[in-house]
């Protein structure tokens, strides 16, 4: 098989949770292969993921799950340019063996070896699509183990405006779908029956914090608020319209996301707004976040992923070690795995 | 879990380390194997094989040294062999007829052991007599005093353990000195390079950990076998 491609080739490693993932992307922006070996169904019977289980699935699955990518790209591993891994924030375990196989696999071929903030990592599939995105921007990922604001004035050099201070946004919708027995995943449940529903009908509290984080979120209080008018609601003997209260939380989470994201915006004199992660798929909040955008900020862009690049995933890894890679930033062979690593330090 | 690699040109061992410190393998390992490369003078591209202790052992310390050694395989290109880090404890006893019984600490109040028996020479194999398992020591010792010969005990395992046999077993139990008790590459390249020869067709594909025990939560689900641990098949 020869090289037959003239940009740059990296292969990226996801294994921070329950996805084992291996993806080649050229120049941060074309994906060449992406497979993503799941264990939801492994862990569904647990309720959650098992990091042991975890663990010892990813050791199973991902040095054939890179044979296999390298066979869809039709390259050797000689062909690449760069190893590329996400080495935190996630499940200590289950980082281990992602960071021991590129590190082995960098060193067997001689490759420069990159680590990637798998948080930050999920604005990258933004530059999957093939849309040109303009810095300075403002990316708001949230999923179902992060929320977080970040401000990029340029490539990989992430600011933290803000983040949450108890339950990510996905975190909620789960335990929320669970407390109205909608069953897990929690996100694409509620945003069905949240569309046949009236927002209004429920007032919900919005935290918007204190003048020193008011780019920090908080949600617990929102989800406390649901489960006590559950609670109350059985009490009395009322039936509740699921529609409704799916409608009224629904609202609740993202208005204050799009409120916190385009007063980042405006701040920030950003170009680009960016959506990421898991609840990026959810249709409230991308339709609330354009209109609010096209209403206040005419002229910013909006950018969210295509479905399958919201939830983790490896081409979004490779696609966030370009830029350090051009810059010749790359991890030395002592590379540990950072369950709690945050953002901008990599 | 000790952290050690060995480098063996034929039947030579080249070079070795083993560090027995609390600083992570994960830190650890790579620059070791690169350092004891250069050391050596070999370019990582004239390896043949590798080989890596499959477990039992720490969860975390197999899989980590497991993932490397799959990477190393796979991107070099060469074979792999996964050894039971029992057997290479056993293979520094090279006494024909003895018995050799290893002992890791496998926590919560348990082992993980085996015991074999040293075949007469030319083959020396080691024959298995009680089929490695995690379980309580006590249970262990009771299969022990089934046989009449002295046992030698190696692994880490005696540090905690080695008084306990002592006074169990009385003057049949022989216990390795303390630095030689240690899991060492050296003697898991040793073993390896006999599974290859055997079997030349090994793969990063076969480097599968041999953990002996299920995740807590499946054991917590009910899902554990019940029975005898240490089994034993004499
Ligand atoms: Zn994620």
């Amino acid at each position: 098989m020869n090289r037959h491609r003239k940009g740059i080739l990296i292969l990226g490693l996801e294994t921070s949770c329950d996805e084992t993932a291996a993806a080649v992307v050229e120049d941060g922006s074309r994906i060449i292969c992406s497979l993503i070996a799941s264990q939801v169904e492994i862990h569904s019977r647990f309720g959650g993921v098992v990091p042991e289980i975890a663990s010892r699935r990813h050791l199973e699955t991902i040095n054939e799950l890179v044979d296999r990518a390298l066979t869809e790209a039709s390259i050797n591993l000689q062909d690449l340019d760069a190893v590329a891994v996400s080495n935190g924030p996630g499940l200590v375990g289950p980082l281990l063996v992602g960071v021991a196989t590129a590190k082995a696999l960098a060193y067997a071929a001689r490759l420069p070896l990159v680590a990637v903030n798998h948080l930050e990592a999920h604005l990258y599939a933004n530059f999957l699509t093939g849309h040109a995105i303009d810095y300075p921007l403002v990316a708001l990922i949230a999923s179902g183990g992060h929320t977080e604001l970040l401000h990029l004035p340029a490539p990989g050099k992430p600011v933290v405006l803000g983040r949450t201070r108890d339950d990510a946004a996905g975190e909620v919708f789960d335990k929320v779908s669970r407390a109205m027995g909608l069953g897990y995943p929690g996100g694409p449940v509620i945003d069905r029956l949240g569309a046949e529903g009236d927002p209004e009908r429920i007032t919900f509290p919005r935290a918007y914090l204190d003048d020193n984080g008011r780019f920090d979120f908080s949600f617990s209080g929102l989800k406390s608020a649901v489960i006590n008018y559950l609670h109350h609601s059985r009490q009395r003997g009322e039936e509740v319209n699921a529609a409704d209260l799916a409608a009224s939380f629904q609202s609740a989470v993202v208005e204050v996301l799009v409120d916190k994201t385009v007063d980042a915006a405006r701040e920030c004199r950003v170009k680009s707004v960016l959506l990421a992660g898991g609840v990026a798929a959810n249709s409230r909040l991308r339709r609330c976040m354009r209109e609010r955008l096209a209403r206040n900020l005419p002229g910013i862009s909006l950018h969210i992923p295509p479905l399958e690049l919201c939830t983790d995933n490896a081409a979004m890894i490779a696609a966030a070690a370009f830029p350090p890679y051009r810059e010749g930033r790359f991890a030395p062979l002592h590379l540990n795995a950072v369950p709690g690593l945050r953002s901008g330090c990599s | 879990m000790a952290c050690s690699v060995a480098l063996l040109q034929d039947d030579l061992l080249l070079g070795e380390y083993t560090l027995n410190t609390r600083k992570t393998h994960s830190e650890r390992l790579m620059p070791l194997i690169d350092s004891l490369l250069r050391e050596c003078a070999v370019e990582r591209e004239q390896l043949g094989a590798v080989a890596a202790a499959a477990g039992p052992g720490s969860f975390t310390g197999i899989r980590i040294g497991l993932a490397t050694a799959r990477g190393l395989a796979q991107g070099l290109g060469i074979p792999a062999a996964g050894v039971s880090t029992l057997e290479a404890a056993a293979e520094a006893v090279m006494v024909p007829g003895a018995l050799i019984c290893p002992i890791l600490d496998a926590r919560r109040s348990q082992v993980y052991a085996a015991l074999y028996r040293r075949e007469p020479a030319p083959e020396l194999d080691l024959e298995t007599l009680i089929p490695p398992a995690a379980g309580a020591l006590s249970s262990l010792v009771e299969k022990l005093k089934t046989y009449r010969e002295p046992v030698v005990f190696t692994g880490e395992g005696l540090s905690s353990y080695g008084s306990y046999l002592e006074e169990s077993l009385g003057s049949r139990a022989i216990l390795a000195v303390p630095p030689s008790r240690f899991n060492r590459a050296g003697l898991v390249a040793w073993r390896g390079r006999m599974l290859l020869k055997a079997n030349p067709g090994l793969s990063y594909r076969e480097l599968l950990p041999i953990y002996l025990r299920r995740p807590e939560a499946e054991r917590r689900a009910g899902e554990e076998k019940g029975g005898e641990v240490f089994g034993g098949n004499h």
